[in-house]
């Protein structure tokens, strides 16, 4: 008898799945395709999968649901999606605030100008059509027509290429675009054919553990003629890389999901971006994508165990060219997907992207770039000595708005900018709609000012006396924003278990930076320029997070914002051969410092996790 | 005076605490008062940590100021009280992991409680478990844990020594941020403390020391 299966329905979203009696809500979400925040990967220690039971009936709650929710809030039918099995069928309410989308998605970056030297060579060619006089197969006129118009010799091509073909010649009467890889190389090989006025073009993806930005550009030209971002739907099975590589190597099963749905993603994003771009997907000819060693290890389906523990080792690290296809992405058929190689730990093809896209590798100044993310990865560039040293921190997904009690990310609602001053607090939300929740600036932004206001001690704990915080059984927080002014109904807090995560996030990237410069024998004042790079970076309020220690204390004027720049590196590498041999050279030659196993880093932890005095001089003395 | 450097500690006055120690022990001061000042204090920083009134920095603090003032007062303590050490403990993080924080302090504690503690640091493959059991021969073997992939090698740990045949010469307890009852066991441990109190107190139990 097959097991019996019961109805969920989630709303105000309107989805309906039919399941097997006893998964849990959040297993019922993710199969509808639903993507419920769930940090810790349905382990029932984020407390961020909450939504209401309007009707049927679940598991009763356990310790985990009263951990994060109220009696009032249980008895309303609020409960954790991870520990709420399903017993009947059910309808479900899914606040916005344990939704994972709809939010600012920042795919821009600054990209200079750069020679076009693409992987691929769309060439036009006009073939004489077979005849009882001339029985040539099909691709023996093509290559041959490659030949004497182009001078390549012995162009090889794959069944999949041939099947697209010889329909497409008749139709089009011989009259093809011949989209031919490695024209300059040894081994020149067909990957596809288009009608013969249709350009080639190219797919850039920055895979981050948090979102992803693609873009489509022109292979010949270089011109962007596309860009998206969305988030990774990889987040359902837990927010940060390690609980992701933990699923992934529990079981194969567990693995091919996580591949499985990354690759739709970004086969749904290859659709869209050409949709946008008004062309076809077979003229996506090339793709390239970069992104953290974890993700590259989930994308390509490598053993993960060894990466999620101590010593942290890749399964492969150079760069590799794979079929698009055996990712699951419908392009071009015989498209291959280039990526970067690795450098070291988490210290991945995204972070070589970046230090390609800021010219790291080539400063004449003493520089450091930060991209900061789920994993935030930190480069120090020293002058005269080529000399690239990289280190991973995991910071955590708190800048991203996870692990935050009214955390979200940047999406209408999410406050952006706090100001705490004698008549009060002042709030800057955005799309200036009442406030939901607060985004990483916002937090950043929260922190210092709670500090500059004497509400928060250097240690990061909250004043209990002082104006404005409160305290329950659950500890001490902030009001931002009390019910009757915020959009969700609820107060909107900052607590103390928020700032014990921004202490966290902001300790590992700060002891990052400490560690790199002392590693290097750089001192602070030495830095001419900090980039920073990433979607957080762009937005956030660099005095902000100057003021909390987050980066070092620096004149402004050697800050830089430059938006994605693994993105832009992407697309450079996508676009030239020269920059790909790039960036196989910045990834031979970065070092690559594990932190954890750095001498002090406990005591520097500890240190970067407290908050500098507020009356700091604005700049440090040059 | 001890009560003040108690306090000290426990309010986490660094340098306070130093001096005093300094002060403590030019003034005659018995080595082993200090190191009792230093578990009074530790005890308040667990409960402080425990109602979430302190978090890691202060844990991570308090430890590095317990490494300081041991340092300042073990030599001194040996020759005062050689000999005096009570039951064997094997102390380590499990393979793969590299979180020593807890089993720092839990190191610590039990060292002031008169055990004697041999700590074979972070990311202890299994075997080194089993080989130091049959060398050390200690009566509790305490492994710590942070990772969620620690629970895999507690299990393997414990297994290894059961192969070993020498898992009825021990008492294992496992400790660590996300350890409970369930992992316990998960991994075949004899116990699971929630902090470095719980350990003490377990390793006194199981050793019949006071």
């Amino acid at each position: 008898m097959p097991a019996p299966t019961h109805q969920v329905d989630f709303e105000p979203i309107g989805k309906r799945v039919d399941v097997p009696a006893g998964v849990t809500l959040l297993d019922a979400a993710r199969q509808a395709g639903i993507g419920l925040a769930s940090v810790c990967g349905g382990e029932g220690t984020c407390g961020r999968c909450r939504v209401a039971v309007m009707t049927g009936e679940v598991s009763p709650p356990v310790d985990a649901d009263r951990r994060f929710l109220s009696q009032l809030e249980l008895d309303a039918g609020q409960r954790l999606a991870c520990r709420a099995h399903i017993h009947s069928d059910v309808k479900v309410n899914v606040p916005k605030a344990s939704l994972v989308t709809d939010q600012r998605l920042q795919v821009g970056g600054l990209m200079r100008e750069l020679a076009v030297e693409a992987a691929i060579r769309a060439c036009a060619l006009e073939v004489t059509a077979p005849s009882l006089r001339d029985l040539r197969s099909d691709l023996d006129r093509v290559t041959e027509a490659l030949d004497t118009a182009f001078g390549l010799r012995r162009v090889a091509a794959e069944p999949a290429v041939v099947r697209q073909l010889s329909p497409l010649a008749r139709q089009t009467e011989w009259r093809l675009t011949t989209y031919v890889r490695g024209a300059r190389g040894r081994d020149p090989e067909i990957v596809g054919f288009a009608p013969s006025d249709r350009r080639a073009v190219g797919l850039a993806v920055d895979l981050g553990t948090t979102k992803i930005a693609g873009y489509l550009v022109d292979l010949e030209s270089g011109a962007e003629l596309a860009s998206a971002g969305l988030m990774n739907p990889q987040i359902g099975y837990g927010e940060d890389v390690i609980s992701r590589l933990v699923h992934a190597s529990r079981s194969a099963d567990g693995a091919r999901e996580l591949a499985r749905v990354v690759q739709e993603a970004l086969d749904n994003l290859a659709g869209s971006l050409a949709e946008q771009a008004g062309v076809t997907r077979d003229q996506i000819a090339e793709a390239c994508i970069v992104g953290n060693t974890a993700m590259h290890h989930l994308l390509l389906g490598l053993p993960t165990r060894q990466l999620a523990v101590a010593p942290f080792v890749a399964a492969a690290s150079a760069a590799v060219d794979v079929r698009a296809r055996d990712l699951g992405l419908a392009l071009a058929p015989g498209a291959y997907v280039h990526v970067p190689p690795c450098v070291g730990g988490f210290v991945g093809a995204d972070h070589v992207a970046m230090v390609l896209a800021a010219d790291l590798d080539r400063a004449d100044r003493v520089a450091v770039g930060v991209d900061i993310g789920t994993n935030t990865e930190i480069v120090l560039c020293r002058p005269g000595a080529n000399y690239l040293t990289s280190a991973s921190c995991a910071s955590g997904p708190a800048f991203e708005g996870a692990h935050i009690r009214d955390g979200m990310r940047a999406a209408t609602g999410a406050i952006e900018a706090v100001r705490i001053t004698a008549g009060g607090v002042q709030l800057k939300t955005i799309g200036d709609a009442p406030a939901v929740g607060i985004c990483g600036s916002g937090i950043v932004d929260a922190m210092a000012e709670l500090r500059r206001a004497g509400l928060m001690n250097e240690r990061g704990r909250l004043n209990r006396a002082a104006p404005g915080v409160r305290a329950d059984e659950r500890g001490p927080e902030f009001v931002l924003a009390p019910a009757a002014q915020s959009g969700s109904g609820r107060d909107v807090v900052v607590t103390q278990g928020d700032v014990n995560e921004i202490q966290l996030a902001k300790g590992a990237i700060q002891t990052g930076i400490a560690i790199l410069l002392e590693a290097t024998g750089t001192a602070p004042q030495e830095v001419d320029e900090v980039i920073i790079a990433g979607a957080f970076g762009s937005f956030l309020n660099l005095d902000s997070a100057l003021d909390i220690g987050l980066l070092p204390r620096l004149p402004r004027a050697r800050y830089a914002q430059v938006g994605n720049a693994a993105g832009v590196g992407a697309k450079a590498i996508l676009l030239s051969l020269k920059e790909r041999g790039r960036a196989q050279h910045i990834a031979r030659r970065t070092g690559y410092i594990e932190l954890t196993t750095f001498p002090g880093f406990q005591r520097r932890f500890a240190h970067s996790m407290l908050f500098p005095a507020p009356a700091a001089p604005a700049v440090a003395p040059v | 005076m001890s009560d003040e450097l108690v306090k000290a500690i426990a309010d986490m006055q660094e340098e306070e605490a130093l001096a005093l120690t300094k002060k403590l022990l030019d003034g005659g001061a018995e080595p082993i008062a200090i190191l009792n000042a230093c578990r009074a204090a530790m005890e308040i920083v667990g409960q402080r940590f425990e109602k979430n009134e302190y978090f890691i920095p202060e844990l991570i603090l308090a430890g590095e100021m317990l490494k300081t003032i041991s340092a300042e007062v073990k030599p001194r303590l040996k020759q005062s009280v050689d000999g005096k050490k009570g039951a064997k403990v094997l102390l380590g993080t499990v393979q793969g992991d590299i979180h020593d924080i807890g089993k720092d302090i839990v190191s610590f504690m039990l060292d002031v409680n008169g055990f004697e503690v041999k700590d074979l640091g972070v990311d202890v493959p299994v075997a080194k478990f089993v080989e130091e059991i049959k060398t050390y021969q200690p009566a509790v073997v305490a492994l710590s844990g942070f990772l969620t992939l620690a629970y895999t090698s507690m299990k393997e740990t414990v297994e290894a020594i059961a192969a070993a045949g020498l898992r009825q010469q021990v008492k294992i307890m496992i400790g660590g941020g996300t350890m409970d009852q369930q992992i316990c066991a998960y991994a075949g441990a004899d116990a699971f403390g929630k902090d470095a109190m719980a350990a003490v107190a377990l390793a006194k139990e199981w050793t019949g020391a006071k």
